[in-house]
């Protein structure tokens, strides 16, 4: 069941990553950062209608290192405290362009009613 | 390396963060050791956003939170691979749990609010219960200490159950004993302490003797603990010299600011020089935490002083391997052998041992347990009264529930289900309930602070928030399980009447059950609440209204003489009564209710000495300035009150109390007669008045004979005790208003002297009676709630039973059935189970209000005026509770009853 990378490197299907997950590679596409700044980034990216709690962030994070999208390492914060900071491995910029593309593909079909996708 | 979140954050977060660090267990080991400090910086930075502030925000704050743990763990858990299926199907149930809480919020949220009300109340008193009395003293194994104290029998010519006892006492049973490590001597004063730039203030100080850190094994953190070469001189009843001292761990933090290197500097108390030789522990609080420093307490050894000159505080150690017994069988014959080579102690009075935990908290133990009792009552009250209400709700969901074991849903299934929704509600309303709690502890410390012992030790702590899971574990159980059970075997076949009289059975069985529970809270209730009326309205002997007092310490470096203290008191009345706004100021050795005092024998002129065994008069000795009686409000009985002409060169005079009337001039006046303390030198006394009893121990404690004497004549004979004193001013306005003007008075005569103890009359009076006042108030909430639940119960059960027999009520009103008639009926199906449990509570009562006894003030457990007006007052109550949905089905007219169904 766990999706796993595989050996093309080009990582899991993208229609095994659920939307929080999705969400989250968005976030640390756009740098890297720790865990509450992923859930805050969210939340300003959908206004306030996705937000996470704490255990459904973390498992999903939990879930992207085993799956070698994401790692993490100790750095030190803007506030002068150490803490874990997470970052896209390239793999997880692969999957999360992949799992764009397919996004706007659905989009656009939806958006051009009954008609075939491009 | 981990990520934490800002320390202060934690702080503020305090008791939601301990409870989300005890609901994060939830996650597998591996998970939680993965991300656990992540979660908790996580936690503390999302709690303190804006959008979760004020009760609402608080609200939604933890219903997220709870969803998101509930959903979480239990995939975490499947992802570890651990009991995957079974998690999988709880993880289902707690997704239908929280659908079926959404679904009928009307019933949940009364459901949830009251088990939280319930089970915050439980942790409330819990957490009371655990600081004060299951929370061991901080000392190293507290259960080997214990007091010494020494007891009078009659038979001794003198009547006291609990006595201090003397050093004498003690050194001799220290020398003797080896059932014991050693026996320390201590005792509690106050030093003024002066620095420059700083106002002097007073600091509670304890007294220790060499030994007395032996005996309760303790250490100084910084620096080093008292030893025989500091034991310099010899203390006196006022004056304890403190070459040397030990600073307390707040002390130090708060005057020295965590100074590092303390030990060596000197600090000036009661204006002699004094070297800091350590600070003591954090933890450390000897015998109170309001102590702030510690001095040597020397003890003459060699020649400790009269056997009969009681006065200090004594603790001892059992010595390893020996038992309570032992010492107890040790010390009585040691009272034997001192009998027969001393004479003393006399016949009915020795020495014996009370555990120190328990004489610390004296009643405070009882109340609490009771209190205890009585939450875990009502606790049991909400748990039925939520049963009742899910039994009810089960009835609605036959039809659900008929369709999901049509569907192949096993019973065992259809229960664990329902399981999973009481724990549901049960584990929200644990949420709410804890956080109810910790409010509610804030508010009651803030207000009393002191009434009761050791509350200081009072938090919801890692032990408080366990039982709160008890608690909850065992109503979702309660109120889970037998609705529960009861709906899943009446869907097993269809709906017959005999299940409907089965249900209808077990809601009356819950009615009555509530209702018994409550008389018996109630009934307490009532009984501890008369009990604090009769003390409340206790004459404390003289008039709290419009007085200010506080206490004054005149240090003997300053007025090293009997002459000088004389003349300072007396400046510090001029100078005060000039105050304006002041009609009366005094000065006296001991205010009322403030503890006890001196007792020294005295004999009567003209009568001879008491035989061994017989009754020796002897008086609490309080001494007074004059216009003490007419400033304090006391009442004069006979004869006159102290004048401005009782002075040192004046023929010395005396004032009794009435109560030392009654018990050594009974049916005479003793105005007239002379009597003579027994000390060295001293004079035969006019007796010139009686004045009305004043309560100066408690106003619970029983009067004690007492004996006035003129300040400016006491100091010539008695030891000059008078240097310890206190203030009374009446005004006729607010009398705290004067305390700037007495402040100033005060230091435009000495600057040095700090002003103690700042306290209005009435409040003198009110902290008396704090402790009763918190455990009758509480008592008689939960009284309250209990009686509330049980009577939502009755109505409950009759409004349902009128909504089902709508139908019936139509056809019987058809048939001719008068409006009375119906509605007598319906009433009885609340009524009838109500007087059940009535009947049942009473006799409960009637057993259990016997452990109240010790807790009663001139009340007796089985109070018939209680025991008749409260259960007739509950009948009413309950009739009423019936009356009012019965009241529905009289309107029911029968053309809608029959379109009813």
């Amino acid at each position: 069941m766990t999706p796993r990378p595989q050996a093309d490197g080009l990582g899991p299907t993208p229609s095994s990553l659920t939307l929080v997950t999705v969400q989250i590679l968005v976030s640390l596409g756009r740098g890297p950062m720790h865990g509450y700044g992923i859930k805050l980034d969210i939340e300003e990216r959908t206004d306030g209608a996705m937000t996470l709690g704490s255990g459904t962030l973390y498992q999903a994070m939990q879930r992207l290192e085993k799956q070698g999208l994401v790692q993490s390492s100790v750095a030190q914060e803007p506030g002068g405290r150490r803490g874990r900071v997470y970052e896209l491995e390239p793999l997880g910029r692969d999957v999360l362009e992949r799992e764009l593309e397919l996004m706007q593909r659905t989009v656009a079909f939806a958006a051009a009613g009954s008609e075939s996708p491009a | 390396m981990s990520v934490s979140a800002p320390s202060p954050l934690r702080g503020r977060l305090g008791l939601e963060l301990r409870f989300f660090r005890l609901l994060i267990r939830i996650y597998g080991a591996g998970f939680r050791d993965r991300y656990e400090e992540e979660l908790v910086s996580f936690f503390c930075r999302d709690r303190v956003r804006d959008r979760y502030a004020g009760v609402v925000g608080t609200l939604s704050f933890w219903r997220l939170t709870l969803r998101d743990l509930a959903a979480t763990a239990a995939r975490e858990r499947a992802i570890a691979g651990r009991e995957k299926w079974r998690a999988e199907t709880v993880f289902q149930d707690i997704g239908f749990a929280l659908r079926q809480i959404k679904a009928d919020p009307g019933f949940s949220i009364t459901a949830i609010f009251i088990l939280a009300v319930a089970i915050g109340a439980s942790t409330a008193v819990f957490s009371a219960v655990n600081g004060v009395v299951l929370r061991p003293l901080p000392y190293p194994e507290p259960d080997s200490l214990y007091r010494v104290f020494t007891r009078f029998l009659p038979e001794s010519g003198y009547d006291f159950e609990q006595f201090t006892p003397s050093p004498r006492e003690i050194v001799a049973y220290s020398d003797a004993t080896e059932a014991l490590v050693d026996v320390g001597l201590f005792d509690g004063f106050s030093l003024t302490f002066t620095a420059e730039g700083l106002d002097p203030t007073r600091l509670s100080a304890v007294g220790l003797d060499d030994r007395m850190m032996n005996v309760l094994g303790v250490h100084a953190e910084i620096g080093r603990r008292f030893g025989a070469e500091d034991m310099l001189g010899k203390a006196t009843f006022t004056t304890v010299l403190a070459p040397v001292a030990l600073l307390s761990h707040r002390l130090w933090v708060d005057q020295y600011g965590s100074d590092p290197a303390i030990v060596g500097q000197t600090m000036t108390l009661d204006g002699s020089i004094t070297e800091i030789i350590g600070v003591m522990p954090a933890g450390f609080s000897f015998p109170s935490p309001d102590t702030d420093i510690y001095v040597p307490y020397p003890v003459d050894r060699v020649d400790p002083g009269d056997w009969g000159w009681h006065g200090i505080s004594a603790i001892g150690r059992l010595a390893d391997g020996v038992t309570i017994e032992q010492a107890r069988e040790e010390l009585a014959a040691l009272n034997a052998r001192w009998r027969e080579e001393f004479g003393h102690p006399q016949e009915g009075h020795f020495l014996y041992l009370e555990e120190l935990h328990g004489s610390l908290i004296g009643d405070a133990r009882e109340a609490l347990w009771m209190l205890m009792a009585a939450v875990l009552l009502v606790l049991t009250i909400g748990a039925v009264n939520v049963a009742s209400l899910l039994l009810a709700r089960g009835e609605t969901r036959a039809s659900e529930i008929r369709l999901r074991m049509a569907l192949g849903a096993g019973r065992a299934r259809l229960i664990r289900q329902m399981l999973t929704e009481s724990t549901v509600l049960a584990v929200s309303a644990t949420v709410l309930g804890v956080g109810l709690a910790g409010l509610g502890l804030d508010a009651v410390l803030a207000v009393n602070p002191r009434a009761l012992p050791r509350m200081d030790g009072i938090a919801i702590d890692t032990t408080v928030l366990g039982f709160s899971l008890l608690a909850c574990a065992g109503t979702a159980l309660v109120f889970g399980l037998a609705p529960a059970v009861q709906a899943s075997r009446a869907s097993m076949s269809e709906r017959t009447s005999a299940d409907g009289a089965a249900r209808k059975r077990l809601r009356s069985l819950l009615v009555s059950t509530e209702v018994a529970i409550s008389v018996v809270v109630v009934l307490s209730a009532g009984l501890v609440v008369r009990s604090f009326t009769h003390l409340s309205q206790l004459d404390a002997g003289f008039n709290s209204e419009g007085r200010i007092t506080f206490g004054m310490y005149l240090p003997e470096p300053t007025y090293p003489t009997n002459e000088e203290v004389r003349i300072g008191v007396t400046r510090l009345v001029d100078e005060l009564r000039a105050t304006p706004g002041v009609t009366g100021v005094a000065f006296t050795s001991a205010l009322p209710i403030s503890g006890p005092t001196a007792y020294p024998d005295f004999y009567v002129q003209g009568r001879p000495e008491p035989a061994p065994g017989e009754r020796r008069s002897s008086a609490q000795t309080i001494v007074a300035t004059p216009g003490y009686m007419n400033t304090m409000g006391i009442d004069v009985l006979a004869g006159r009150a102290f004048e401005a002409t009782d002075t040192v060169n004046a023929p010395p005079v005396a004032i009794f109390n009435q109560t030392a009337v009654d018990t050594y001039w009974p049916g005479e006046n003793p105005v007239g007669d002379f009597v003579q303390i027994a000390a060295a030198d001293a004079p035969w006394i006019e007796v010139v008045g009686v004045i009305e009893d004043v309560r100066t121990e408690g106003l619970d404690r029983e009067i004690q004979p007492q004996l006035y004497l003129p300040f400016e004549q006491e100091q010539g004979f008695w030891q000059a005790t008078s240097r310890i004193g206190s203030f009374v001013i009446r005004t006729p306005g607010d009398p705290t208003q004067l305390v700037p003007g007495a402040r100033a008075a005060v230091a435009a005569i000495d600057p040095n002297l700090p002003l103690e103890n700042i306290r209005t009359a009435e409040d003198l009076v009110a902290r008396s009676l704090a402790g009763p006042r918190l455990i009758t108030g509480l008592l008689g909430g939960f009284a309250g709630i209990a009686l509330l639940l049980a009577l939502v119960g009755v109505y409950g059960i009759v409004s349902h039973s009128v909504a089902r027999r709508t139908r019936e009520i139509g056809i019987r009103q058809a048939l001719g059935a008068g409006r009375t008639r119906v509605l007598w009926m319906m009433v009885r199906e609340g009524a009838a189970p109500a007087f059940v449990g009535l009947g049942i509570g009473l006799a409960a009562a009637f057993v259990v209000t016997e452990a109240l006894t010790d807790l009663l003030y001139q009340v007796s457990p089985r109070d018939p005026a209680t025991f008749v007006a409260l259960p007739i007052a509950l009948a009413g109550v309950a009739v009423f509770a019936s009356w009012i949905p019965s009241r529905r089905a009289t309107r029911v007219t029968p053309v809608e009853a029959l379109r009813s169904e």
